[in-house]
């Protein structure tokens, strides 16, 4: 074989950007320190695989390496937000489905309409109430965009909420009893107040209007709007931030309303808490978690001031975690159950404790997606 | 392990290179060998016995063509007894259940066998020609024996192409095995190829691709038609991204590998769309089927015939599947009608409109390509010419895509790539350089999007 020259005056500068950039990651890969857990996503990162005969063969090393290569990219989340602004540039409809306000706000993806989802829920609920031979009162919550749809840049889908929501509605049986919370919130003066910018949850405030148009409709006392004291909490970055990507995207405030009384709060397996309000939670930048401490099969507040008489049995998703507090100060008890966890009959747990009041409380769009609510029971 | 991956990008390559580069000349097709091996066996260990087996089948038989010397016989017979087990291989992991599934579909009940669908072995219609490709043109004597096995495996198992090709012909790269001289001029253009056919790959064939899917269940006549350009631009930029990522990477090892595709697109007639597309395929079926039936030597009716099996063949080639070969006989019967008048006639008709013919002869073909169902192909069809609206959601998706399908019908054509090759020296490295980075950037951070997975159900 004849030897090869390399005429070294001829490297041009973009293959030499291309071998230092590739041969810079490599090195970083090797020699940064392995990361475990990824806040943005909230879930583990891929762990350094096993090299061994046994993982080469199976394939299994190749495919760990891939992820992990993928998870400890350096400068990962700036990446990511390249990505997420370029799309935003030529105007992509991403996977992340995104759409951002002309106030900066962030909004989820429009819910369709989905007919099979609708049927099978509405007469699980219609079956419950006749199995309970109890009023059933069913609150759906319209999503952020259809409240604030006319915030909405580009070209985004249409929202339907409140058409979906009146289906819904009307094949409901006597039993149960449809809370409108579309029109209300509609004709709400602070409308933008009624939803997080970074997250899809409603605000405290929001809650607060809901729950005040509860206790109406049931004729039961509840403090008024000035009766509360407002905490303000900086720092909260939602959903629907870690899934735009836009991390200089400003966080925003969570409000924690103090109505002056005393509550404890049973999670059954993490034991009793004190107080509503679940403070260690701040500490993430996901802070909703401060109502109720996130997700649990079962919870129960207990009111120990005398003003408050009477149970509620809520059947709900994550948009309760805040509502359930304002329902405390109406109520000496609120037992929460998320169907997606608890798998015991609920009409048992009716039975047992004789509710009041027996509200299914969820937002539209869980409402369409959650496969659990059928197995209401 | 795919380029387009970080595995492949961040670790495989830099090492590759690096060891490339700094082994003495003599070792370095070892070196190519063990690397090729090892990315062959990334994802299916098990077939790389296959392809051992198919690479010891040629080397032995061109040697014993070699041994046996003027003995035409003997070759001839030594040639036979490679490509029947060449084509055994090929047909046995590639094509047995589809031959299972259609002589079944004829016989009663009772009847049918079963044949376990096994999974098709990575590059085994690449590599497979391309050792039928070395075997017929040494038994031609246009090609010499090769003697070591070493230089022999590299070429079959060389991992630029073996995956997606190009199809390399032995003769093409014979010198190449033995004396390459890698240069920092070939090594930088192989860069910026590389890095070019990379971001055809994540950032135009992925978008295409995501709006075909959106459009492909096609509610509504622009939806069709929409997506059916989707499509055939995706296709366009996956196929030729990792064509030019094998030759800007054969480059970077001091390799030349043949064109592959020549914007395909900008033809205005058939025949010539299939010089500019997947250049190695036809040009190895018309080396090596239909040269052989005879071409157009036999007179008009055989050569409407050869061209006929060149192309189901061509189709099938392309996948087990009968729609595959519908595909085929559909573009047969387009060269036949050119062959026969088409090009005659059309001659004096403006450019434009032979441009707009073929592209809309092409996208078509692309739906046969894709619907393996030929019951969806009817109803895609349909949609094309029904003239229902479509939904809200199918129209915000097109007016979502329509900056980035706009950017990658420009980018099937050779303005840009004739622009470039206008600069002054200066201007244009420059101009490389700074290309280079923006597309660096923006390739990293698709790959990064592409696996950032928020686990928002943790509270929802």
């Amino acid at each position: 074989m004849k030897e090869t020259q390399m005429k070294t005056s001829h490297i041009t500068a973009a293959a030499l950007i291309f071998c230092v950039y590739i041969g810079l990651v490599f090195a970083l890969l090797l020699f940064l320190p392995e990361k475990d857990f990824s806040q943005n996503e909230k879930r583990y990162l891929q762990e350094k695989p096993e090299l061994s005969f046994e993982t080469v063969i199976s394939g299994d090393f190749g495919e760990k390496a891939e992820k992990y290569t993928a998870d400890h990219l350096p400068a990962r989340d700036f990446f990511v937000t390249v990505y997420a602004h370029a799309e935003r540039f030529f105007g992509l409809q991403s996977e992340k489905k995104i759409s951002v306000g002309a106030s900066g706000r962030l909004y989820e993806r429009a819910q369709r309409r989905n007919e099979k989802a609708a049927k099978a829920n509405i007469s699980a609920i219609n079956v419950f109430s006749e199995k309970i031979n109890h009023k059933v009162d069913l609150m759906l919550v319209p999503s952020a965009g259809y409240v604030l749809q006319d915030d909405i840049q580009g070209h985004y889908d249409p929202f339907i909420d409140g058409e979906l929501i009146d289906e819904i509605y009307a094949s409901i049986s006597d039993q149960v009893h449809a809370i409108d919370i579309c029109s209300l919130f509609l004709n709400t003066e602070n409308r933008f107040d009624l939803y997080y910018g970074t997250d899809h949850h409603w605000t405290s405030f929001g809650a607060f209007c809901a729950y005040k148009n509860y206790m109406d409709i049931l004729g039961r006392q509840h403090p008024e709007l000035s009766d509360y004291r407002v905490e303000e909490v900086e720092g909260f970055y939602g959903t629907t931030y870690s899934r735009a990507c836009f991390w200089e995207h400003p966080s925003e405030k969570i409000e924690l309303w103090h109505s002056g009384g005393s509550f404890t709060v049973d999670l059954q397996s993490e034991g009793k808490h004190e107080g509503l309000f679940f403070y260690e939670k701040l500490d993430n930048d996901d802070k909703y978690p401060v109502f109720l401490g996130g997700n649990h099969p079962t919870s129960t507040i207990n009111n120990s001031s005398s003003k408050a008489d009477g149970k509620i049995l809520v059947i709900c998703d994550s948009f309760a975690n805040c509502f359930a507090g304002f329902l405390a100060d109406s109520y000496e008890m609120v037992t929460l159950v998320d169907l997606r966890y608890y798998k015991s009959p609920i009409s048992e747990l009716v039975e047992a404790e004789e509710y009041d009041d027996v509200l299914v409380l969820y937002s539209l769009n869980n409402f369409l997606t959650d496969a659990n609510i059928v197995w209401l029971d | 392990m795919v380029f387009s991956s970080n595995v492949f990008l961040f670790a495989f390559l830099p090492v590759v290179l690096t060891a490339y580069y700094i082994t003495p000349c003599k070792f370095r097709n070892i070196v190519l060998l063990t690397a090729s091996l090892f990315f062959y066996s990334w994802g299916e260990p098990i077939y790389l016995f296959l392809m051992a087996a198919v690479i010891v089948i040629n080397y032995c038989g061109a040697l014993v063509m070699e041994a046996a010397g003027k003995d035409e016989k003997k070759r001839h017979r030594a040639l036979i007894f490679s490509l029947v087990l060449d084509l055994s291989l090929l047909v046995f992991f590639k094509y047995s259940f589809f031959l299972a599934e259609s002589v079944n579909s004829l016989l009663p009940y009772s009847m049918r066998f079963y044949v376990p669908n096994i999974p098709l072995p990575i590059g085994i219609s690449f590599y497979v020609f391309q050792s039928i490709s070395y075997t017929i043109d040494v038994y031609r004597r246009t090609a010499a024996v090769q003697h070591s096995l070493v230089k022999f495996s590299t070429y079959i198992s060389l991992f630029p192409q073996l995956i997606a090709g190009p199809i390399v012909r032995y003769g093409d790269i014979e010198q190449q095995l033995s004396s390459r001289h890698e240069s920092w001029e070939d090594f930088s253009s192989g860069a910026m190829l590389f890095v070019i056919g990379l971001s055809k790959k994540l950032l135009l064939g992925n978008n295409m691709g995501a709006l075909w899917e959106v459009l492909k269940t096609g509610d509504g006549t622009l939806s069709a038609w929409v997506g059916m350009i989707a499509y055939t631009l995706q296709i366009y930029f996956d196929f030729s991204g990792y064509s030019d990522m094998a030759i800007g990477l054969g480059k970077m090892l001091g390799f030349t590998f043949p064109l592959n595709f020549d914007y395909p697109y900008i033809s205005i007639s058939i025949t010539e769309f299939w010089r500019r597309w997947h250049i190695s395929l036809s040009t190895w079926f018309k080396e090596y089927v239909y040269i052989p039936l005879g071409g157009n030597r036999l007179g008009l009716p055989r050569q409407l015939l050869n061209i006929l099996i060149v192309w189901a063949l061509t189709g099938l080639w392309h996948g087990a599947s009968w729609n595959f070969v519908l595909w085929g006989v559909y573009y047969a019967f387009w060269l036949c009608l050119e062959k026969l008048f088409l090009l005659k006639k059309s001659a004096r008709l403006p450019r434009v409109l032979k441009h707009i013919g073929v592209l809309l002869i092409v996208s078509y073909g692309w739906m046969i390509f894709y619907f393996d169902d030929l019951r969806l192909l009817k109803g895609f069809t349909g949609n094309l010419f029904s003239s229902t609206a479509e939904s809200i959601y199918s129209l915000n998706t097109i007016f979502a895509y329509l900056p980035i399908l706009l950017i990658s019908v420009f980018a099937a054509t050779p303005v840009m790539t004739r622009w470039t090759e206008k600069l002054p020296k200066k201007a244009k490295n420059v101009f490389n350089a700074i290309t280079m980075a923006i597309l660096l950037l923006l390739c990293s951070a698709s790959l990064s999007s592409q696996s950032y997975n928020p686990f928002i159900y943790f509270r929802f």
